[in-house]
């Protein structure tokens, strides 16, 4: 018997086997079992919803706007740039301090334009009070925070301590997850040339 | 395949990736080897068409069970999803529906296989067709194909109640050689033997009358029926809310190709009429058609499509256990069908009393003189009516119940506002052309085939009497339904799943309603 190939034939055969192919390779690709305690952490990360980050015009703290960025990415969370003017006991709280409160509001700019990359929901909030930490703390309570990233400034320590006054206070103080980001060497060195 | 169960009495997860394939594979697989001829009486040159068009609703069919098996993975399939949607009587509807599809499985597909034997007839020096005979009324009434039907299913009666499993393993094995000599005889009909010239020349030609379309594409579905076992298999499938949408959406490509490539191939290859008058055994025609590999090919197909269907046959036994299992669970049928043989510690009432029914069916079939084809119109009836509830109960599902995780959605989904208090809807539009889709193939069914159109409803009634009288002497609802802790239920369900991933995400859907609801 002749074998006769005919090329409409065989471009349908082609197909066919391709599409199979595509088919059942697809079906075998299941991905990996997540075990229940992974499941949980992994819930108590994509259930944040809030994330408040405290911005002052430094390399540390941007850095800080950009891994609360990739932190809230993934679910979607409100970004909340939070700007404090301290102001100090000798005068009102509620003294302008229009310095401070153009210096904060610098910051939380770039904050936003941070975020803006990123196409998160964010706010702005500019808080007078006696001291950072207790702004900080005041506004992730208020507006029912889940997390507070901190930058961590190296200049702002005092001589034999491990952290700021202020992050020290926040993590005592916070009523949700604080994360505090001690920029390496790299940035560290940037921060101090800038 | 993963019947044996765990120490606290649940059915162990054995079923793999393949497994969870391969078993409805075995059930829809199985089906263009039955269907492709049946079709062609009917939809003649426009039998491609008739698979498209059937192809598309089952696309849709496919993809809402994928939502609901991998979003409930319970055994019960269809009947489940409806009851759990729209309530006990309406899921009872469903349940009849398919349980008359399983009926009509076991018979169909032991005429089908026993077709297929009857392939090696002729190479014996026995015609089958001198075997006709006129009993009374009933012309052409084959004694002997009828009494290999019946041989075939006492058989599987048999093997069910004594609880032989057929393994896994060899249905497996069964499965790849049937898709292995699938994929030869496409590729090897395609490009050495298939003429385009001919296939166009049969469409255009031999187009068929609109009602005898409808006819065909309306037979067309039931290529496509048996995407339930997969649902039914769920129950036992590891982590069935990942697997269970992989597996049927490749189930549903897979048979929509095939069936789609058979039916393009057929009309290429042979004229309609060859493949009508080889109901029993359309496959093996074609393959017998192939050049070289024809005369290996032809027998090997009618060996292996024999075996694959016989297959099918026997999970219409197990699947109707199963589904009057869910029934009985779910009081929706009497505790009575459930009793388990002391002996064999089989559910035997349930297998008697269905492949008692398909018995019955199949000799109803044989007086008609077109066995296959009486069968193939029940067996349409059966699974639209099943279908088009399942797709209501999806709908009714994304509001009633927002909160359980959906692995896998339909597509073409717009937001919608739910009651005060829930969860906001992802409304299914896709499943409402699903829904119109059914309908249209019931509305099909219902005008062209002269014996679905009647034995379907009366099969249902008959049921419902069932039901009604059970309902009334347990004194529970006759049109509404039992209350069900249905949170816990899906609890448990996903722990035992082990599919922890989706009962944190579950758990934190159910705790933020709650918490908006004391807020």
């Amino acid at each position: 018997m002749a074998l006769h190939v005919g090329l409409p034939g065989s471009v349908i055969a082609a197909v066919f086997l391709v599409l199979l192919v595509i088919v059942f390779r697809w079906m075998f690709r299941i991905p990996p079992l997540v075990p229940y305690e992974v499941a949980q952490i992994r819930r108590t990360v994509n259930d944040l919803r809030t994330v408040v980050v405290p911005v002052v015009n430094s390399l540390s703290s941007e850095r800080a706007v950009e891994l609360a960025c990739r932190l809230a990415e993934p679910q979607q969370a409100q970004i909340l740039l939070v700007g404090v003017v301290e102001v100090p006991l000798s005068l009102p709280l509620d003294a302008g301090m229009p310095a401070q409160r153009l210096r904060a509001e610098e910051a939380i700019e770039v904050g936003a334009a941070i975020c803006d990359q990123h196409e998160l929901p964010f706010d702005r909030v500019v808080i007078p009070a006696r001291s950072a930490w207790e702004g900080i703390v005041r506004v992730a309570r208020e507006r029912r925070a889940d997390l507070i990233v901190l930058g961590l400034d190296p200049k702002q320590r005092m001589p034999g301590e491990e952290l700021s006054r202020n992050v020290a206070q926040v993590i005592r103080r916070a009523n949700c997850e604080v994360i505090v980001d001690r920029p390496g060497h790299s940035l560290a060195g940037r921060e101090s040339a800038s | 395949m993963a019947e044996e169960a765990s120490s606290d009495g649940q059915l162990r997860r054995d079923v793999t990736v393949w497994g969870s394939f391969m078993w409805g594979y075995a059930d829809v697989g199985a089906d263009i080897y039955t269907a492709l001829g049946l079709v062609a009486g009917a939809a003649m040159g426009a039998t491609p068409v008739a698979f498209a068009v059937a192809g598309i609703v089952y696309l849709l069919v496919g993809l809402a069970y994928t939502e609901l098996a991998s979003s409930y993975p319970v055994a019960g399939g269809g009947q489940y999803f409806t009851l759990r949607g729209i309530g006990d009587f309406w899921g009872f509807v469903c349940g009849a529906a398919l349980l008359l599809d399983y009926t009509i499985d076991i018979s169909l597909f032991a005429v089908s296989s026993s077709g297929y034997f009857n392939f090696f007839l002729p190479a014996l020096g026995v015609r089958i067709a001198d075997f006709a005979v006129a009993i009374g009324p009933f012309q052409g009434v084959n004694l002997l194909w009828l009494g290999e039907t019946l041989a075939i299913i006492v058989f599987l009666v048999v093997i069910n109640v004594i609880g032989i499993k057929i393994s896994s393993r060899l249905n497996e094995v069964l499965g790849v050689l049937a898709i292995i000599g699938q994929v030869v005889i496409v590729l090897f009909g395609f490009v050495f033997a298939w003429d385009p010239n001919m296939m166009l020349a049969q469409i255009t030609l031999h187009f068929p009358s609109l009602h005898n379309f409808m006819y065909g594409s309306s037979l067309a579905i039931i290529s496509f029926v048996g995407l339930e076992s997969i649902s039914q298999v769920s129950q036992e499938t590891r982590r069935p809310a990942t697997i269970v949408p992989r597996t049927s959406i490749s189930l549903v490509f897979n048979v929509l190709i095939f069936a789609l490539a058979f039916s393009v191939l057929g009309m290429g290859l042979l004229p309609w009429q060859v493949l009508a008058q080889h109901a029993g055994d359309p496959i093996a025609v074609v393959a017998q058609k192939i050049p070289i590999i024809g005369v290996v090919a032809a027998p090997m197909t009618a060996l292996i499509g024999g075996l694959i269907v016989l297959i099918s046959s026997n999970s219409g036994v197990m699947s109707a256990s199963r589904l009057t299992y869910s029934m009985s669970t779910f009081s929706l049928l009497p505790k009575w069908f459930n009793a388990v043989h002391p002996r064999y510690h089989t559910p035997h009432r349930t297998i008697l009393v269905f492949s008692a029914v398909a018995m019955v069916e199949a000799v109803f079939a044989f007086m008609t003189s077109e066995a296959m084809n009486t069968l193939g119109n029940m067996y349409a009836f059966g699974a639209t009516a099943g279908y088009m509830l399942v797709f209501i109960a999806l709908i009714v599902l994304r509001f009633k119940d927002p909160y359980s995780p959906r692995p896998y959605r339909m597509p073409l989904n717009f937001k919608l506002q739910n009651k005060e208090g829930r969860a906001p809807v992802q409304f299914p539009l896709l499943a409402v052309f699903g829904f119109l889709g059914v309908a249209t193939i019931l509305f099909e069914v219902i005008l062209t085939h002269k014996i679905g159109r009647i034995a379907g409803p009366a099969w249902i009634i008959v049921m419902l009497v069932i039901y009604f009288i059970y309902r009334q002497k347990e004194r529970l609802p006759r049109f509404g339904s039992v209350k069900r802790d249905w949170e816990d239920a899906q609890r448990k369900v996903l722990r035992e799943a082990e599919e922890y991933e989706l009962l944190s995400e579950y758990e934190a859907a159910l705790a933020a309603r709650d918490g908006e609801a004391q807020a």
